[in-house]
């Protein structure tokens, strides 16, 4: 079964007044029909970045995307005339970002720009555009929907117009939603109400792919996961699988600064130092410097990705071998 | 390892304590409403302690914090820290007792000024009290020692550093006065996981180091439950339910801390969820009579619509409930 997306090798920097900087470097995987996949990583590793490569949002200059593919349907989402890019974008895939980019316009009413989405897809009426506007409004949990569709964006709280926006992105019944720290500003409660949506959209045979650095989010709605760090992946496998037995040692890193996976009390075991800045990238592993594995060969070559089997991968020289465990 | 609270008298101890902001329509209009932010609550923290707050947005933790630093004013209650008064007191009287209780704040980008080197931010306040013995280089560096960053620190602006590292700045400017209870107001909510956990290592061994107490005021339950002595669930001004963390955190009274713990993500427990509550979290601009949290409550019956619960003690637990009666559930 051919996966619905297939990212190969996407390579994307930017310039910044001290040099070029490497944002996402040579990252390929693929998201298969009905699945959650979880794209996981700190601040400033580069899945923000990747998710807008993917629909080319990043904005060119500063930004550049080098090299590589994006194919959804079988078809090259770099390479497509910017016409038929944006029939997809919107339809086929829609997306879930915090930026102002994306984020909903001040000067229309959430109505208005809910009924906009609907009628530049589908050869509909104000009136129901309105009607399936304000039905939306309820589902993703928001409160006198009928009232609130006469409100403009600053009228409602942070939290409010996520909701908003995930209801923009989930109404035209998208192949693919791609979907950037979705529910971070959003209170716990209200999130689970959310995640019910979002599991309703994948049994209904939509693809999620979720950016997120929160591990919890990922346990509880993906089935698959991806982990970068400093713009490289460096594991991937099913969320079981990557739990309970992480390869890399960043995964491991990762898990045991989790509270909840440490006894209460305790010391946490933390990552020592910091992540580096991208212009001061280590030559060979970026993570060498702050790895408790790192011998000579991770600081002058760069570790690629490989395949263990049953879609498991990782980019450690110390994978598969005994000194891993 | 000492007990925690077990002087007999807490540290801090807060009576009913209510803040209420007016709401005004226009500048010459009278006030009729107010946002009751926090809403009658008592609490007691004792020596070397951490008491973890917990609560979605609007709740009032935030305000609460604040309020005991004399941040927000507060409307009604007592505030009694080491036995003195601190709602009452003459400003002279309350400015001796500052340092003792010192807070950090959740941004750690707005919250150090961004024209003060690090040496002068973090000895800022040793000068202000006249408190500062030898010179300030002296002590910038042994207080940035304790937080982990190295010397060189002192001459630098709060634009080279970090998130994380910015948060040691400010803890290395609440100890220079040596505190004996610190507000920690989302602290390590804006920081990433793994710089997230340096951080409350850091907070740990402080605690130890300087027999601090803590009030953790988060969001973030598994951080709370982790940090915390004891732990206090707050819904719209008004403390749900308190007592022991493993208490709390693994037999929830209240049905909101149930749902609350319910709704939290934790890898490795099974991913069906069984409390969806509905609606949204209310307005505590006149809040609704009753029980706060009646409107959402899976289990309401008709005297929360009415009356407020009466405390409800089971152990070392208070919870606010009227499914919880005067005896052993």
């Amino acid at each position: 079964m051919e996966p619905l997306l297939k990212v190969e090798n996407l390579t994307v920097s930017f310039q910044a007044d001290e040099g070029r900087l490497q944002a996402v470097d040579g990252v390929s995987f693929h998201i298969n029909r009905g699945e959650v996949l979880g794209l996981v990583g700190e601040s400033g590793c580069g899945k923000s970045v990747t998710a807008h490569s993917l629909v080319r949002l990043i904005p060119s200059p500063p930004g550049r995307i080098e090299a590589g593919s994006v194919r959804f349907d079988g078809r090259d989402l770099l390479a497509l005339p910017i016409e038929e890019l944006r029939q997809i974008r919107g339809r086929a895939i829609s997306m879930i970002f915090q930026d102002p980019l994306t984020a909903l316009s001040p000067l229309h009413r959430i109505g208005a720009q809910l009924a906009e989405t609907l009628q530049l897809h589908r050869p509909i009426g104000r009136r129901e555009a309105w009607a399936i506007g304000e039905d939306w409004l309820q589902r993703v949990g928001i409160p006198d929907p009928a009232e609130r569709l006469f409100a403009y964006p600053h009228q409602c709280s942070g939290g409010m117009r996520q909701r908003v926006m995930i209801a923009m992105a989930l109404m035209l019944n998208p192949d693919l939603v791609i979907a950037d720290e979705p529910t971070t500003a959003l209170d716990v409660t209200i999130q689970a109400q959310i995640f019910e949506l979002m599991l309703a959209l994948k049994r209904r045979d939509s693809s999620i792919l979720l950016i997120t650095h929160d591990m919890g989010v990922v346990w509880e709605l993906c089935s698959r996961m991806i982990v970068m760090y400093a713009s490289r992946i460096v594991e991937e496998g099913s969320v079981p699988d990557v739990f309970s037995a992480p390869l890399h040692p960043y995964t491991r890193g990762l898990l045991s600064s989790m509270p909840s996976r440490q006894q209460r009390g305790r010391r946490l075991e933390a990552i020592p130092g910091q992540v580096p800045s991208p212009m001061q990238y280590p030559r060979g592993c970026h993570f060498c410097d702050r790895c408790p594995l790192a011998f000579d060969r991770c600081r002058v070559e760069k570790p690629e990705l490989a395949g263990l089997g049953e879609g498991r991968r990782v980019a450690c020289f110390r994978a598969g071998t005994d000194r891993c465990k | 390892m000492n007990n925690p609270g077990s002087q007999t008298a807490p540290l801090l101890e807060i009576r009913n304590l209510k803040t209420w902001f007016p709401v005004r329509r226009g500048i010459f209009s009278s006030v009729t409403r107010h946002v009751r932010a926090v809403d009658g609550v008592s609490l007691s923290i004792g020596r070397q302690e951490t008491l973890g707050l917990v609560g979605e947005s609007g709740c009032g933790k935030t305000t609460l914090g604040r309020t005991l630093l004399g941040l927000d004013r507060a409307t009604s209650g007592q505030v009694l820290f080491d036995g003195k008064d601190l709602l009452t007191l003459p400003s002279r009287a309350r400015q001796i007792l500052r340092p003792r209780l010192q807070m950090i704040f959740q941004d750690p980008y707005s919250s150090l000024n961004p024209r003060m080197t690090i040496k002068g931010i973090v000895t800022e306040g040793l000068v202000e009290h006249r408190l500062l013995r030898g010179t300030r280089e002296q002590e910038a560096i042994r207080l940035l020692g304790e937080v982990g960053l190295p010397p060189d620190a002192n001459y630098r602006y709060p634009f080279e550093f970090s998130g994380g590292q910015r948060q040691r700045i400010s803890l290395a400017r609440v100890l220079s006065l040596r505190p004996e209870f610190i507000v920690c107001d989302e602290a390590v909510s804006a920081l990433d996981v793994s710089v997230q956990a340096q951080m409350l290592n850091l907070l740990m061994d402080l605690k130890e180091r300087h027999a601090l107490s803590y009030l953790f005021i988060s969001h973030d339950l598994g951080v709370v439950k982790h940090i915390s002595d004891r732990v206090a669930v707050m819904y719209l001004g008004h403390i749900v339910e308190e007592g022991r963390t493993e208490e709390i955190m693994d037999h929830p009274g209240h049905p909101y801390t149930q749902a609350l713990i319910d709704a939290v993500c934790i890898p490795g427990r099974p991913r069906r969820r069984k409390i969806i509550l509905s609606g949204e979290i209310p307005s505590p601009i006149n809040p609704p009579p009753g029980c706060p949290f009646h409107p959402r409550c899976p289990r309401v019956m008709d005297v929360c619509r009415r009356e407020y619960p009466a405390e409800c003690r089971q152990g070392t637990r208070r919870v606010y409930c009227h499914l919880c009666g005067p005896k052993q559930e």
